[in-house]
């Protein structure tokens, strides 16, 4: 769906570690104060609140929001696993170009360090006989038959997320030397060909977005850059003879193509004009498919794009230069407004040491549960002074 | 000795012991898609008139993987197991596990149905649980 006249106004979050010592609570007022403060605005500003994570109580948004005086205001709970930081954002942001407020927050946060119940983490039974690496791993099966991938396309690349990850402070992991391919092969085998390195870690953390209408964010801000939201498009799984029908549990890659199509039409903008891309890689053989799901490169050409460096700092289309799922960390709820954070600061000139140059188009992608994936696509508007 | 699935719906136990199970399914009556496990609507019609049917389980190998945790609490006794989609003759794709016996699976390699003891319940039941096996081992 096209998305008139909203940008992002402010964003935050916190560092994804293993936060045992904070409570949920703690971690997710921190990133709801930090936002407010990014934006400098009133809280009253705020019409509508956005909350969500995978794992979380009922009502712990609104006891969230409260904690920030945001009180009065309605609050709706987002869950859509993997997907929800960015699903919570599309809310947000319908919430604004709908007309319903001006000004509205989207707040994702989790504690995954609890253990997931059940096998899959997601409901007990059948559905759940396999858990998500193996799901994962079965596309790098196939892939390694029709495509003649090896384990050391899949180090590799998780080596550029894990060595990108040195130069974010908020990332999960922080290796203290340059990661290296037979590292990766070396850790702990998960489900075959996906070792420990190639995974997401999942630990905690918080992240939250402001997003306005346009105009309201030129009164706050006048002449500064703002960050546009293009178009968002969440899709769930569709029905396929060639893929095993069941859910939630992992669907298909090409769902990712058919968000993709549908967010590229509405922004009216394809793969070419992106500058810098976020995606799922909570295995990292998903973020091959995705160079091929997305339209960064022609289908059975991902390992050459990997291989040549087009998607590292400094190649043609950077791909999760912050560390991505496998380095900056998988909370699972407050993924998404990660990514969205990362993509203000890129957007803005404000990224440091991984600041991608002469950026304005960023695109984020995540598929949540495996049976849903949303893409949404953002570009600046004004220079950058 | 009685024979439990280790859940219900899923798997046709069969009558004698050397049998191999067969796999619960529905077929749409209308456009005649088939679906394991069953299902109330048609996902490619959207037909809400499914009959009861069971496959046979031969098949193929799709993909595969060698899992190296556990599958569910109350397998925890097996270390490794393998993981596949299989192409079924005379059904849709499905997923399941394969045999511990497997060896080095191959893709696109000819698979049949059987039934594996996992443990014995505190009723004396045998609690099993279905995997593919390579075509023709009768182990």
């Amino acid at each position: 769906m096209k998305v008139d006249n909203v940008v992002v106004l402010g964003t935050a979050m916190t560092r994804f570690a293993d936060h045992r010592q904070k409570t949920l609570l703690e971690l997710a007022t921190e990133a709801g104060i930090a936002v407010l403060a990014d934006a400098n605005i009133d809280l009253r500003a705020v019409g509508e609140g956005y909350v969500g994570s995978m794992l979380a109580p009922p009502m712990l948004g609104v006891r969230i929001m409260k904690q920030l005086g945001l009180t009065g205001l309605p609050v709706v709970t987002v869950e859509a696993a993997s997907a929800t930081g960015l699903v919570a954002l599309r809310e947000a942001a319908f919430a604004v170009g709908s007309g319903r407020c001006e000004i509205a927050l989207a707040l994702t946060y989790e504690h995954a360090m609890r253990p997931l119940p059940g096998s899959g983490g997601i409901t007990p039974g059948y559905e759940s006989l396999m858990a998500s690496p193996a799901s994962f791993a079965l596309w790098a099966s196939r892939r390694m038959h029709e495509r003649g991938t090896h384990p050391e396309h899949l180090a590799a690349l998780a080596v550029k997320n894990w060595n990108a990850a040195r130069k974010n402070a908020l990332a999960y992991h922080q290796a203290d030397h340059e990661v290296t391919v037979e590292e990766v092969l070396g850790s702990p085998g998960v489900a075959s060909p996906l070792t420990q390195m190639m995974g997401a870690p999942m630990g905690g953390g918080a992240a939250a977005v402001l997003v306005a209408r346009d105009y309201v964010a030129r009164r706050l801000r006048p002449g500064e850059p703002l960050v546009r939201i293009l178009s968002t498009a969440l899709v769930t799984e569709s029905y396929d003879p060639n893929w095993i029908a069941l859910g939630p549990s992992v669907g298909p890659p090409h769902m990712t193509a058919a968000a993709a199509r549908r967010a590229y039409e509405t922004a009216g903008v394809g793969p070419d004009d992106l500058d810098v891309a976020y995606v799922h890689d909570s295995w990292i053989n998903e973020e091959l498919e995705y160079y091929e799901q997305l339209g960064l490169c022609a289908v059975g050409e991902a390992e050459k794009l990997a291989a040549e460096g087009t998607t590292a700092l400094g190649g043609r289309i950077p791909v999760n230069v912050d560390g991505g799922l496998v380095a900056r960390g998988h909370p699972i709820g407050p993924t998404g407004l990660a990514q969205v954070h990362e993509i203000a600061l890129q957007l803005c000139g404000r990224a440091g040491k991984r600041q991608v140059e002469g950026v304005t188009t960023a695109l984020a992608q995540l598929v949540g549960g495996g049976s849903s994936a949303i893409v949404t696509l953002f570009q600046r508007d004004g220079r950058l002074s | 000795m009685a024979r439990v699935a280790i859940e219900p719906g899923i798997v046709v136990l069969p009558e004698r012991d050397d049998a191999a199970p067969r796999l619960l399914a529905s077929r749409c009556d209308e456009c005649g898609a088939v679906f394991h496990p069953p299902r109330p609507v048609c996902l490619a019609c959207h037909g809400r008139t499914l009959s009861e049917t069971s496959l046979a389980g031969n098949g193929s190998l799709h993909a595969c993987t060698r899992v190296q945790m556990p599958l569910r609490p109350s397998m925890r006794t097996q270390r490794e197991y393998w993981v596949a989609h299989v192409d079924l003759d005379d059904g849709p794709r499905v997923q399941g596990i394969l045999s511990p016996d497997i060896g080095e699976p191959r893709i696109g390699m000819r698979l049949s149905l059987a039934l594996e003891t996992l443990r014995i319940d505190d009723k004396g039941g045998e609690i099993v649980v279905h995997h593919f096996r390579a075509a023709g081992d009768r182990s």
